[in-house]
């Protein structure tokens, strides 16, 4: 009896074993960034925050854990904005040291893309998730606000690059020629979109103007309006 | 004192008095702000952003100039249809261009149109009178990234002519009197034989619209724009219905809004999608490549 508990032991451990052994040639490729970079959670490549439509790069290694060498992989990935290529000068027959370049488009917030190393076996791939998120970017349209005379209410609209809705933490103004902000408010308007509304008291003769100067929860840049009319 | 006053003016004087104090307000309140260059630029910049959307149709009318004897007669030489939707970031065109004589056509052959990358779209479909054979139907697009410029009706009125450089020492503003207008003249190559003149005519009362544009080399004028029929579309909103352009004397625009659809108003995206026929050839300028609709390598 102890035999046969003995030889199921035996073929459970080899069983496992053969487990093992699938998973070490699976992930007998290991793709980490490059030393000098940032890789947080291990097995993630972590861009950290982006700006939108500013390029960033990053280096990979893949290398085994054994002594064979790194075959020709193909590389896949469905975001169009990542580039992948080979650096020549750091690879080796161990070793493949991939460039990574991302220029992530404006309008896309927490993003999680796959690049799929295809060639370590098979009809298999090795998948790397990479993590980035894009700071988001305020546009406040009009740019330039031409003040009326008898007007005092301006309506700005919000146009933020990433989230649906952004809110105004702080305003402050820059004004040469005695231009007013009594007040600014965000308010929403009827077709759904976010608007700020200003109330601007004019005073002086002639040619006024005064930036104002808008900050947004979680939006590093501040948005800027210059404000333009003749005082009368 | 008060007596010495009453005394000095008797209730008889009241009226002219008044009347004196009248014409000094008033000339005060005509007095216009006085403007810097780049102020006035500031100015116009900032009221064309008060334009955001617009949908439009208008004709353009192009007269060459001849000479027949000791006088000048105007020879329609094309009849053009524009239909045009506009935001600041996407432009839609559809432009019909009727041809009156084979000369003309000529001209416009090596002339033909441009297109879409993706925030401007300009589509153009030209009948021609004068050679039934060619270019009925014809749709060239042409993708020019970066390069294309938006020749919209706003951009005529508030932003072509502001593009020199206003901290110029020979750039200065005038008053207009006659028209209530500030005047922006720019001189460059002041030093040259033959100077170039450029004066832009700036209307406070019309949302600092420009009203007229002249250009000219040594006094002589070779390009004149000028912009009337203005009608208040909205509050605060000024629209000129007919300008007219060119080079005085030898070829001559009319253009006239036939209708304002819309100003101001939301227009959707798709709205401002080329629809290409099949078959139609298309020109890619990024791949520098001529291919079919619908045939596409």
């Amino acid at each position: 009896m102890k035999y046969i508990i003995g030889f199921m032991g035996f073929l459970a451990a080899l069983g496992l074993a053969s487990t093992s052994v699938n998973c070490a040639v699976k992930s007998g490729y290991f793709v980490t960034p490059h030393k000098n970079l940032m890789a947080a959670p291990p097995g993630i490549i972590d861009f950290g925050f982006i700006k939108p439509g500013k390029t960033e790069t990053q280096m990979v290694r893949i290398y085994r854990n054994q002594q064979a060498a790194v075959g020709k992989l193909r590389i896949k990935t469905s975001a169009p904005w990542i580039k992948i290529r080979e650096s020549p000068k750091r690879s080796n027959k161990k070793l493949k040291v991939y460039k990574i370049t991302l220029k992530p488009p404006v309008g896309i917030g927490k993003v999680w893309e796959k690049i799929r190393f295809h060639g370590i076996r098979k009809n298999d791939y090795l998948l790397v998730p990479i993590r980035m998120d894009v700071l988001p970017e305020v546009n406040v349209w009009p740019h330039r606000v031409l003040l009326m005379p008898g007007q005092t209410d301006y309506h700005l609209w919000i146009r933020p690059t990433l989230t649906k809705r952004v809110r105004l933490a702080a305003y402050q103004s820059q004004s040469d020629h005695g231009v007013k902000f009594t007040s600014v408010r965000q308010v929403s308007a009827a077709d759904g979109r976010s608007l700020l509304k200003v109330r601007v008291a004019p005073v002086g003769i002639g040619f006024i103007s005064a930036t104002l100067i808008l900050r947004f929860k979680g939006v590093a840049e501040p948005a800027k309006v210059f404000f333009v009319g003749i005082g009368h | 004192m008060f007596k010495a006053i009453r005394n000095r003016f008797s209730w008889r004087s009241y009226p002219v008095l008044l009347s004196v104090l009248l014409v000094v307000s008033y000339a005060r309140a005509a007095e216009p702000a006085k403007l810097t260059p780049s102020q006035l630029v500031m100015l116009a910049r900032a009221a064309k952003e008060r334009y955001w959307s617009i949908i439009y149709s208008f004709t353009i009318n192009t007269y060459r100039v001849v000479k027949v004897g000791d006088r000048r007669k105007r020879v329609l030489q094309s009849k053009c249809r524009q239909f045009w939707r506009w935001t600041p970031w996407r432009v839609y065109c559809h432009s019909i261009d009727t041809f009156q004589s084979t000369a003309a056509l000529g001209a416009m052959k090596n002339d033909r149109f441009l297109s879409f990358d993706g925030t401007a779209t300009t589509s153009m479909v030209i009948t021609a009178h004068a050679n039934q054979s060619w270019s009925q139907g014809w749709v060239q697009c042409q993708i020019n990234h970066g390069n294309l410029i938006h020749v919209s009706l706003i951009n005529t009125i508030w932003e072509n002519w502001l593009w020199m450089e206003v901290t110029n020492a020979n750039s200065k503003v005038i008053w207009d009197s006659k028209v209530h207008q500030y005047v922006l003249e720019q001189v460059l190559d002041a030093d040259s034989k033959t100077p170039l003149r450029y004066r832009t005519w700036i209307d406070p009362n019309r949302g600092f619209a420009v009203t007229r544009n002249e250009s000219s080399s040594g006094g002589k004028v070779f390009l004149d724009y000028r912009f009337g029929h203005w009608h208040e579309v909205k509050k605060g909103l000024w629209l000129p219905f007919s300008f007219s352009y060119g080079d005085p004397g030898v070829i001559e625009n009319k253009c006239r809004i036939r209708r304002v659809v819309e100003i101001n108003k939301a227009i959707p995206p798709s709205d401002f999608a080329v629809k290409i026929p099949n078959g139609t050839p298309v020109y890619n300028d990024v791949t520098n490549h001529l291919y079919h609709k619908g045939k596409q390598p």
